[in-house]
């Protein structure tokens, strides 16, 4: 018995190319649900973009990159290390990757600045330093609750690898860290808040992801009067009030450090979140870009971390 | 005589078929007639009988109106019974909505305190994938729908198979009625 299989159609990719003076832009046109489950991880010199099935790639000869196709996958090799960044927009629906050298010419000029025993580091390995001396970071959801995932990466993990990251680096700098979970584990609101009320740290800073693909950063929200009296036998709105001032400075140089390191806007709100309004210290909430967006790699949890740290050595100053 | 009976015995036979037929016919009718009449008396009752839904859905980073037309009830319980089976379906207009797939009701009731106790499958828990704003605007949405459509409420309260929870979705309380979180001013 003759039995028929329906063809296998490859989903066409096209990739378009332009250049200018010091960058240059590559631009990868399919399907909008096939753009959306690409899953892009950038080095310095490389980019490797995954594709959820196999596909057929239309491009330009004499591009200036090697391009490597396989069959669910593309890289693109430069020839020199350089700042990458990619998006992705719809009508048509493409992923966009821009391409820009680093600035040589801004960077000898720190480094003229820079006394010549420093200059192994660069300035973003170098933040201001940290005068504030305990700190509680909390890694959110855990355990069974995931918070939001996308394709294997969840809000669980990314949170708790960058919660240790950022502990240890702290610790390096001979500062007194809790961390309100350090393995895969659900605690409560209740635990987490008595932690950081138990420690009375210097700042608390809460990880979390967003749904977008923007930063978006917290700061408690604390009515002069309250009359609830539900809210306030449960110490949600109170342990906060003294803290209020410091709190909004914090997350205020955090949103600047973002700012400058990710050129991108930052979301500010002022919310009465449990975790900020019911801990009695300087506490923020970042939310970092969704994982549909950003691809947590060692490099992007590298500049997520000193970000956090250059806001909290401001905030310190 | 055996001519005349046989056809005296046809005739019969045939008068018989005859009234039979025509019986059926009649018969046949006037109960369609009947039908059809019942059945335009039941659509004119369901066109006419129809009322008004209020719906504020979380769509993007804001609560998003939609009217929905349902078959008229009595009492207020069963509008806000509708009213939350209708929320959970999520809007018609947006497809990127942050409701929680297969969520479904398992009952409803009012307190003597003029709260409602909405009492949700796990999956409005289990299934919730998003951010602080996206909690917030669920709830929010939710708590505005009950509020617009029932009457007599004062507050809403959320159970997850019948318990209460200390939150949906890792960044609200959701031990306490909802009118004091959703009341922040969002911009």
């Amino acid at each position: 018995m003759a039995v028929s299989f329906p063809a296998h159609t490859m989903t066409g990719v096209l990739l378009k190319f332009s250049q200018q003076e010091g960058s240059m832009r590559i631009v990868l046109e399919a399907e909008e649900s096939f753009i959306q489950k690409m899953k892009v991880t950038a080095s310095a010199s490389n980019i490797k973009i995954d594709f959820p099935e196999p596909f057929h790639l239309t491009s330009p000869k004499d591009l200036p990159f090697e391009l490597i196709s396989a069959d669910r996958s593309l890289v693109i090799n430069l020839k020199e290390k350089a700042d990458i960044k990619f998006f992705r927009l719809s009508s048509p629906s493409r992923l966009v990757l821009d391409i820009r050298k680093p600035d040589t010419q801004a960077l000898d000029s720190q480094k003229k600045a820079i006394p010549p025993e420093k200059q192994a580091l660069s300035p973003e390995k170098q933040p201001a330093p940290v005068l504030l001396k305990s700190f509680v970071i909390d890694a959110g959801h855990g355990g069974y609750d995931f918070g939001i995932a996308f394709g294997n990466v969840s809000e669980k993990d990314i949170t708790l690898s960058l919660a240790k990251d950022l502990g240890a680096l702290l610790v390096k700098k001979g500062r007194k860290v809790f961390l309100v979970r350090r393995v895969d584990q659900h605690i409560t609101f209740a635990d987490r808040i008595s932690l950081v009320n138990q420690k009375n740290p210097d700042a608390f800073i809460s990880l979390h992801f967003s749904v977008s693909r923007n930063f978006v950063v917290y700061a408690p929200k604390v009515e002069e009067q309250t009359s609830n009296e539900t809210l306030d036998s449960y110490s949600v709105a109170v342990k906060q009030k003294k803290y209020v001032a410091k709190s909004k400075a914090l997350s205020e140089n955090i949103i600047k450090a973002i700012k400058e390191e990710f050129k991108e806007d930052v979301f500010h709100r002022d919310m009465p979140l449990p975790v900020l309004n019911s801990v009695g210290a300087p506490s923020v909430l970042i939310e970092f870009p969704s994982p549909q967006f950003v691809t947590y790699d060692q490099q992007m949890k590298t500049r997520i971390i000193n970000v956090i740290l250059n806001g909290i050595a401001a905030y310190g100053q | 005589m055996n001519n005349k009976k046989t056809a005296g015995i046809i005739l019969l036979v045939f008068l018989f078929l005859a009234g039979g037929a025509g019986g059926y016919l009649y018969f046949s009718k006037v109960l369609h007639r009947e039908n059809s009449t019942a059945e335009g008396v039941g659509s004119t009752s369901k066109s006419e009988d129809l009322f008004s839904l209020r719906m504020y859905y979380p769509v993007g980073t804001q609560l998003q109106i939609e009217e929905r037309k349902l078959p008229r009830m009595i009492g207020q319980m069963p509008i806000a019974e509708a009213t939350v089976e209708e929320y959970l379906k999520g809007p018609i207009n947006s497809a990127s909505s942050h409701i929680p797939k297969n969520s479904k009701l398992i009952g409803l009731y009012k307190g003597i305190d003029k709260i409602v106790y909405v009492n949700l499958s796990d999956e409005f828990r289990r299934n919730f994938q998003g951010d602080v704003f996206a909690e917030f605007l669920l709830l929010k949405g939710l708590y505005e729908s009950l509020i617009s459509n029932v009457e007599d409420i004062q507050d809403v309260k959320i159970l997850i198979e019948g318990k209460e929870v200390e939150t949906l979705g890792g960044h609200l309380y959701l031990l306490y009625p909802l009118k004091d979180l959703v009341s922040y001013e969002y911009q």
